[in-house]
């Protein structure tokens, strides 16, 4: 049966062989308002919560083809938080010790009674939605699982990668080179019910084509001249983990055709060897490649597309973080150094081609150039500060910006697009900070604002004060 | 969310449709006792014990569970018996409803 979500009152996976059980269920917990996901046996259920994570399962510890305490193991090892309750018609204290040993939330006794389920199922799911929300709160304070961003498109993307890290559906990254889709990946394995299992990655473009079926699959001894031992291969190194294969557009046909049997059959052979070899892991991929176009050239084969894009999350380029550059500059800037305020406008006007690598490139050279204690313009590469989008930055001065109403304050260009009034307020901030050298109360006078608001506004635009003393 | 009697009125009539799927049951336990197929006989019987007193019928789940105990002694006899229970409890919950 097909989920009835329900997301607004909690989405409940019930797993039951005996069909009458599940509609009777069903109905109790529909009549309460939840949404409800149905599974007859313990790969039903694994399935189900690959496709959809509930907020809680109520899982009959008796099933066709395996035991509900075997299936509970699982479903622990892949999410920890989710709140499983056990139903159960056995009398055996022993069967119930067993299932709460294994992590079960509660136990149910058959016959089951509308009230008890329904009050078990409503505290199960409150309290896994107050467990997610405060985990949510907890990245979204510092960033995500270790990645800086406050840019809007940025926490759309963390919102997308928290919703997908809790199910177990194949990734695909797309994004230019330098964005950080491994971090992306990397951070969708430690937020995953995986994340105590491996994390292995392999760039697809940086393997020669003659070692590349060794060592996505492995090999045994004697497979070829100089396979002196057997070697395991990145599939079965994943085992239990993530598999992040990095520019997947990259594979030849032949390795795309061995791959897209292993990920349909689960198995797979190492080179030389006749065995099937078997490995659990979660496929996340990536290319800065658009693939639908290297399946239209045939360079790709649409079969392992579909196979591979089955959740897809873009990374956005650099230039359309706007208010992450000067937070990842900071970032990458040493803590004795600090950020002229021409230095900023320049990293905000530059187009960053090379993306977030780029920029932490930058500032590797900038700390070494730098002399005393800020970063100039001239401290950044030649490529950087020669860049047409250079001279605009750093010659502008925010007093000679047109208005954002379009009336021109001593324009010299009347061509020059209208500012947002919050990048002139922010550029003369920075400004009268560097100009009186972080004393706070002299750019307080000169900007004729008062303390409070002064450090308001450097708050909230990330400004630091050099030498960072309130003075 | 839905009242008692709401409740009561949605699980009623869910009722119908559960004893016709125990009669289909009298059909597979008497198959199940003729070929003496003991690992059916006591998972139907699990099932009716679980099921019964969840719809409101505690006398299936009794059954259910005499069917059960049955077939863990291999007792054929005690099965049938606990299948013509079955039968007639139907009988009586078809009528009453």
């Amino acid at each position: 049966m097909p989920a009835i979500d329900d997301r607004e009152n909690g989405l409940v996976l019930v797993v039951d062989d005996d069909p009458s059980m599940v509609l009777l269920i069903t109905a109790w917990l529909r009549a309460e308002g939840f949404g409800i996901d149905t599974a007859g046996d313990g790969a039903g259920c694994i399935d189900a919560l690959a496709r959809s994570l509930p907020d809680c399962v109520l899982l009959d510890i008796r099933l066709p083809d395996q035991s509900g305490v075997e299936v509970l193991t699982q479903i622990r090892q892949r999410h920890p938080r989710l709140p499983v309750i056990m139903l159960t018609a056995e009398k055996s204290v022993d069967t119930v010790v067993a299932a709460m040993q294994a992590g079960a939330w509660d136990y149910l006794p058959k016959p089951l009674e509308a009230p008890k389920l329904q009050a078990t199922v409503r505290n199960a799911v409150r309290q896994h939605r107050l467990a997610t929300r405060v985990s949510q709160l907890e990245r979204e304070a510092g960033g995500y699982e270790g990645m800086i961003a406050q840019s809007a498109t940025m926490r759309q993307l963390f919102r997308h990668m928290d919703r997908v890290a809790a199910t177990d559906v194949t990734v695909l990254i797309h994004g230019e080179s330098g964005t950080g889709k491994e971090l992306v990946a990397r951070a969708i394995h430690r937020a995953s019910g995986r994340c105590d299992g491996p994390f292995v990655a392999i760039n697809c473009a940086a393997i020669a084509e003659s070692l590349a079926a060794s060592e996505l699959f492995g090999h045994e001894r004697g497979a070829f001249t100089g396979a002196e031992q057997r070697r395991i291969g990145r599939l079965e190194q994943a085992d239990g983990g993530t598999l992040f294969l990095d520019e997947v557009a990259e594979l030849d046909m032949t390795l795309q055709a061995n791959l897209l049997r292993a990920l349909q059959e689960r198995r797979f052979h190492r080179l030389g060897g006749s065995q099937d070899v078997s490995s659990d892991f979660r496929l996340v991929a990536a290319t800065h490649r658009r693939l639908e176009e290297q399946v239209r050239a045939g360079r790709f084969r649409e079969d392992l597309f579909f196979r591979v894009a089955v959740f897809e999350l873009e990374v956005p380029a650099l230039r359309e973080r706007d208010d992450d550059i000067l937070l990842l500059a900071r970032h990458f800037l040493p803590a004795q150094l600090s950020l002229a305020a021409a230095t900023g406008r320049l990293l905000r006007a530059y187009p960053w081609p090379g993306n977030v690598r780029e920029l932490a490139n930058a500032f590797e050279h900038a700390s070494v150039v730098a002399t005393d204690g800020l970063v100039r313009p001239g401290d950044l590469p030649r490529r950087i500060r020669d860049h047409p989008s250079a001279m605009h930055a750093t010659v502008e001065a925010p007093a000679h910006e047109p208005s954002p109403a379009g009336t021109r304050i001593g324009s010299r260009s009347g061509a020059s697009p209208v500012r947002r009034l919050a990048d002139v307020e922010r550029d003369a901030i920075e400004d009268a900070m560097e100009r009186t050298g972080g004393n706070v109360s002299e750019a307080c006078r000169q900007l004729g604002i008062g303390r409070t608001t002064l450090y308001r506004k450097l708050e909230r635009y990330g400004i630091a004060r050099p030498g960072g003393e309130n003075r | 969310m839905t009242a008692d009697s709401d409740l009561e009125a949605l699980v009623r009539a869910l009722i119908p449709a559960y004893l016709a799927a125990r009669r289909d049951d009298c059909q597979r336990l008497e198959t199940a006792i003729a070929d003496r197929d003991h690992a059916t006989i006591r998972d139907l019987g699990h099932r009716l014990a679980g099921s019964g007193a969840s719809y409101g019928f505690p006398a299936i789940s009794a059954v259910g569970s005499r069917l059960e105990a049955a077939a863990k002694l291999r007792d054929l006899a005690s099965a049938t018996r606990a299948l013509r229970a079955l039968a007639t409890v139907l009988e009586r919950a078809e009528s009453s409803g």
